[in-house]
């Protein structure tokens, strides 16, 4: 309450220097919602900006029944985000760029509250009024980590819907979802909702190991959203959530027997809680915005690393994670001039826990016979069946920037110029330990093994790494409004983007097994910092496109090309001079160019049609990752084609207790999908195919759906571990039935 | 010394002169202690070599006036006779083309105890200092290698020789079964002399004979012959097992190693592994591959 009223003293004490009314950046009608594109963008619909982006209504969400970001895969073209592993392993590629570990390409902000780590972008949400994909790098306004795209959800508002909301659905697989909504307007000035979810699965892939299934879920979330309006100019918006999750996950099966079949333990389990706080105060000649948000994460993933049957070693990463951001937007309208300013920052603390636990099997395998095959005159026997290598790390990031955009309309033209200077600090304070020995035998006489030495393996190492970054990052754009009765317009822009430097932790393993081998006099001993420290790569992206509708808006256009030059690609590679072990480094050049297509068609208020497309081309310029040269290949994991076409008709029933009965098809494809550097391995490109049936009532729809109907076999997923190939294969047909039910009260 | 980790940076570092101009006319004085030696000392007359340890040197470089003192304490050069400390002062000194501290003097008499000793005359007395820095666990230390020889009263010919070096060095290996040469330039060979047993061990960091095969921390030759004479020592053994950890590795087995070298340059070593690799390093105190940030 302190801070509300501190808030509001600042902005009473801005608004005093007002002079008289203007046109402000944003009309009172506005004040309805106040969004983070709305703050930011120069235009009210991002999908007619100087830019790509898709935005999906609520009547899209409900009819692809859309609970997530990862639903929006494929149907906004050129993003993907396959589904394999865990709700913590969930990777975005956009336009080629992607990330499978530590930072992402695309942000995530929910009702405005950025969402900081990526490995709490994958959750479900009830009531998603809107989701926004803005393609291309969008880091002049929203920073780190947004030099793919960014991705903007908002919740249901209780100031445009008062009234009881449910939801219950049941498919195959035993999947249940269901929620509970409660919207109210008490006045003119105060709404508030609250929200209650809930899902399981028993999921579709056994484990033979133990005949169980492994990608089993349970998840639930709670909402409350409380909008304020304290004044026709001023307006909060506060949303807390909080969400658990439970979840098998990792259903890798080996490429060899086409088996999910591994000995230990493998899941995933999440508690989250987030916090975040809108104002908007519309002044005569300015607006003043501003985001605060809390998160908090807590997370446990465990695997058997090396999902076989055999007992290599299992891996635990535990984290707990505390971040604070702030935003403070101003921005004004001077007749042709559009103005914004803006200042972020942020602070994340992340405690850290990575042990990794090395079994029998894998003592043997991996350390033994890697040692024993050097000497076999003195061969050595670990003293004990199982060992911790153990990691903890407090990784303290903040940073600062400060941006600003000025937009000036010549008549149909627009010109917008933009920049951001962006300072980020993040600093590794890391302890190592592992307390373990061996013993060293006399086998000369090829007969007796005789005690020769003993020899412990102690590590108790400290240490603390740092690294600071600083960033500009200019964009520019012009676009031209074309001369048509609809809102059509082409535009061109150029923009910096960036994703930020680090420590990737999970290198430390690496680090330690290649420090126990030395200690053992085999191999190469490293520079941690060299190891795990890696810079931020940099991208810069040049698109051209344009928006066209028809004069009765029934058929809409969007076509975008795009050239995107990447520099300083963090990847892996083998340091100098060994076969073993790998390091992070900023290694490679990528470039990445393409095109995009989106197509609605609404030929009669009964008929919808859509169809997206989307090319990429993304390969290496260069990238030798101290073995192979592997320039000129495709770039893996990002998909070189996505397609999405949907047809839906609509058609009044009068039948009392069903108004309307609709039907949609729709097809979804992604591929060729390369699955390594060397382009050895790929997926080739598949459609599945869905379709539903809804009857419909003004309180009530139910709704009959198939996805993948016709059961296409594909990867979203393949790796290497210890010379092991896995994939995760795709989910089989999956149908259900899906309830709402609607009293809005009037 | 066990304790090379990193990879080896060495610099040598030339002592800026100080500003003649310096209106204050102020003085630096660079002092070293040099402890981990011992004497080999030849006899000119009767052609034989003793070693002494307990010798100590202790080095002033002084500026501006680039004067030098040297103090030899517990100096023996026959076993007959007790050990003296010696003061030689007066000496010039000066940086080579590399940065080397060197003291080049003829026909100097030491003071001990206060009183010139003519019959103690120095002759040919050189030394070189190289200050070296070396980055050993992540921490940049100093590593500086002493070359002194001298001559005294035109009998005894003096050699320092360190109880161990670092060398750098440029390691060729030819694979005998297939014939294809691999070179390396990243291995480091420390060298420790024992003065009791008149032998040398040789520590080879980063061992690594062909291109595939993983670098070996620490493989040592321990106990090789040492053969000591003025200005240098020859190595030579016709088989050794290498030890990697203490823990004897007898597929590694070294075969036909020879060593010949100086104190003030460095060695040609050459030995045998395996029956298979045949390796010819040249080792030296200053290497001149970038690999070695000389």
């Amino acid at each position: 309450m302190r801070l509300l009223r501190y808030y509001i003293l600042v902005i009473l004490s801005v608004a005093s220097l007002c002079s008289n009314a203007t046109d402000g950046f944003v009309s009172e009608e506005e004040l309805q919602e106040i969004t983070i594109t709305s703050m930011k963008q120069m235009r009210k619909n991002p999908e007619r900006g100087d830019g790509m982006a898709t935005v999906l209504s609520d009547s899209i969400i409900a009819r692809y029944n859309i609970a997530s970001i990862k639903n929006i895969s494929n149907i906004t073209p050129n993003f993907y985000q396959p589904d394999y592993g865990s709700r913590m392993t969930s990777t975005i590629y956009v336009r080629g760029l992607g990330a499978r570990i530590d930072q992402p390409v695309v942000g995530l902000n929910v009702d405005n509250v950025p969402i900081l780590n990526k490995d709490n972008y994958d959750f479900d949400l009830m009531d998603i009024s809107r989701i926004e994909m803005l393609r291309g790098a969008q880091s002049t306004l929203y920073g780190r980590n947004t030099m793919g795209g960014l991705i903007n959800i908002y919740t249901l508002s209780p100031m445009k819907y008062q009234g009881v909301r449910f939801l219950g659905e049941y498919g195959n697989g035993n999947s249940l979802k269901t929620g509970l909504s409660y919207y109210e307007k008490f006045d003119d000035k105060l709404g508030m909702s609250f929200n209650g979810y809930f899902t399981m699965t028993d999921g579709f892939f056994e484990n033979i190991n133990n005949g169980e299934k492994v990608d089993t879920e349970r998840q639930g979330s709670f909402r409350w959203k409380t909008i304020w309006r304290p004044s026709q100019r001023l307006s909060i918006e506060n949303v807390a959530t909080a969400q658990l999750t439970r979840q098998g996950g990792y259903p890798y099966a080996s490429v060899a027997t086409g088996e999910i079949n591994y000995n230990d333990t493998c899941f995933y389990r999440r508690t989250s809680i987030a916090d975040g706080l809108t104002m908007k105060w519309v002044g005569d000649r300015f607006t003043l915005s501003g985001v605060t948000s809390f998160q908090y994460i807590d997370d446990n993933m465990t695997l058997d690393q090396d999902f076989l049957p055999l007992s290599y070693f299992t891996l635990t990463q535990a984290k707990q994670e505390w971040a604070l951001s702030q935003d403070i937007v101003i921005s004004g309208t001077e007749r042709d001039y559009s103005w914004l300013c803006g200042l972020f920052g942020f602070y994340k603390r992340t405690n850290m826990s990575a042990p990794v636990t090395f079994k029998d099997y894998g003592i043997d395998q991996l350390i033994e016979k890697h040692r024993n095959d050097a000497n076999p005159h003195y061969p050595i026997a670990w003293d004990e069946d199982t060992f911790v290598l153990g990691s903890d790390f407090c990784m303290p990031t903040y940073g600062l920037a400060f941006y600003h955009q000025s937009a000036y309309r010549l008549g149909d033209f627009t010109f917008t110029a933009g920049i951001r200077f962006d300072y980020e600090r993040t600093d590794l304070d890391y302890h190592s330990y592992c307390n373990t020995s061996y013993t060293v035998y006399d086998f000369t006489d090829g007969v007796n093994l005789y005690p020769y030495k003993h020899e412990p393996v102690v590590i108790d190492d400290y240490g603390n790494l740092d690294k600071s970054f600083i960033e500009i990052l200019p964009k520019l754009t012009a676009s031209y409004r074309l001369p048509l009765k609809s809102e059509s317009s082409i535009y061109a822009s150029v923009a910096k983007g960036y994703k930020a430097g680090g420590f990737n932790t999970q290198m430390f393993s690496d680090v330690l097994q290649q420090r126990i081998m030395g200690m053992m006099g085999i191999g190469m001993k490293y520079n941690i910092d060299d190891v795990v420290g890696y810079d931020p790569e940099k991208c810069w992206t040049y698109e051209v496109g344009t928006h066209l509708s028809s004069n009765n808006n029934s058929l809409s256009a969007d076509i975008a090309a795009f050239y995107i030059n990447c520099r300083n690609q963090q990847l892996t590679v083998f340091p100098d001079g060994t076969t073993t072990g790998r390091i992070m480094t900023n290694a490679g050049k990528t470039r990445s160019f393409g095109a995009e297509l989106s197509l609605r068609y609404r030929p009669t208020d009964r008929l919808d049609f859509v169809a997206s497309y989307g090319y990429t081309n993304a390969r290496f310029v260069e990238y030798y990752n101290g073995k192979t040269d592997f320039g000129g290949n495709v770039i893996p994991y990002a998909p070189s084609n996505t397609l999405f076409a949907s047809a839906a008709y609509r058609h009044p029933l009068n039948w009392g207790w069903i108004e309307m009965i609709s039907f949609n098809v729709n097809t979804k494809g992604v591929g060729e999908i390369y699955w390594d550097e060397a382009n050895l391995v790929k997926q080739p490109f598949y459609m599945q195919l869905g379709a539903s049936l809804r009857l419909e009532h003004k309180n009530y729809s139910l709704d009959f759906w198939g996805e993948n109907i016709t059961s296409t076999k594909f990867d979203t997923f393949y790796f290497v571990s210890i010379g092991n190939a896995f994939v995760q294969r795709g989910k089989p047909c999956r149908y259900g039935m899906t309830l709402r039910l609607n009293f809005e009260t009037i | 010394m066990k304790i090379l980790k990193q990879l080896l940076m060495i610099a040598i570092l030339a002592i800026a002169t100080t500003s003649c101009d310096d209106p204050e006319g102020s003085s630096a004085a660079y002092e070293y202690s040099y402890s981990e030696c011992f004497n080999y000392v030849s006899n000119r007359q009767s052609g034989k070599g003793s070693v002494f340890d307990d010798v100590k040197y202790i080095i002033k470089f002084e500026m501006p006036s680039y004067e030098a003192s040297v103090k030899i304490m517990g100096a023996k050069f026959n076993e007959r006779m007790p050990a003296i400390d010696f003061e030689l002062s007066g000496l010039k000194w000066s940086n080579n083309a590399n940065g080397v501290l060197t003291i080049s003097a003829n026909d100097v008499v030491p003071v001990v105890n206060g009183q010139a000793m003519s019959e103690y005359t120095i002759n040919q007395f050189k030394v070189e200092v190289y200050d070296r820095y070396v980055v050993i666990d992540g921490q940049l230390k100093t590593s500086p290698v002493f070359v002194i020889q001298y001559t005294i009263a035109e009998m005894f010919d003096v050699t320092v020789v360190p109880e161990e070096v670092l060398y750098v060095a440029s390691t060729g290996v030819l694979d005998v079964e297939q014939g294809a040469p691999y070179y390396n330039s990243d291995m480091l060979y420390w060298i420790e002399f024992d003065a009791e047993t008149m032998t040398a061990d040789i520590e080879i960091n980063g061992a690594k004979f062909a291109e595939g095969m993983p670098a070996l921390n620490d493989m040592e030759f321990n106990d090789i012959p040492l053969t000591l004479y003025t200005g240098g020592y020859s190595l030579a053994a016709d088989a050794l097992i290498p030890t990697i950890m203490d823990v004897p590795y007898p597929n590694y087995a070294i075969t036909s190693l020879s060593g010949n070298g100086t104190f003030a340059n460095g060695m040609d070593l050459r030995f045998k592994c395996m029956d298979r690799y045949s390796v010819n390093a040249s080792l030296s105190i200053v290497g001149t591959t970038s690999s070695n940030q000389f």
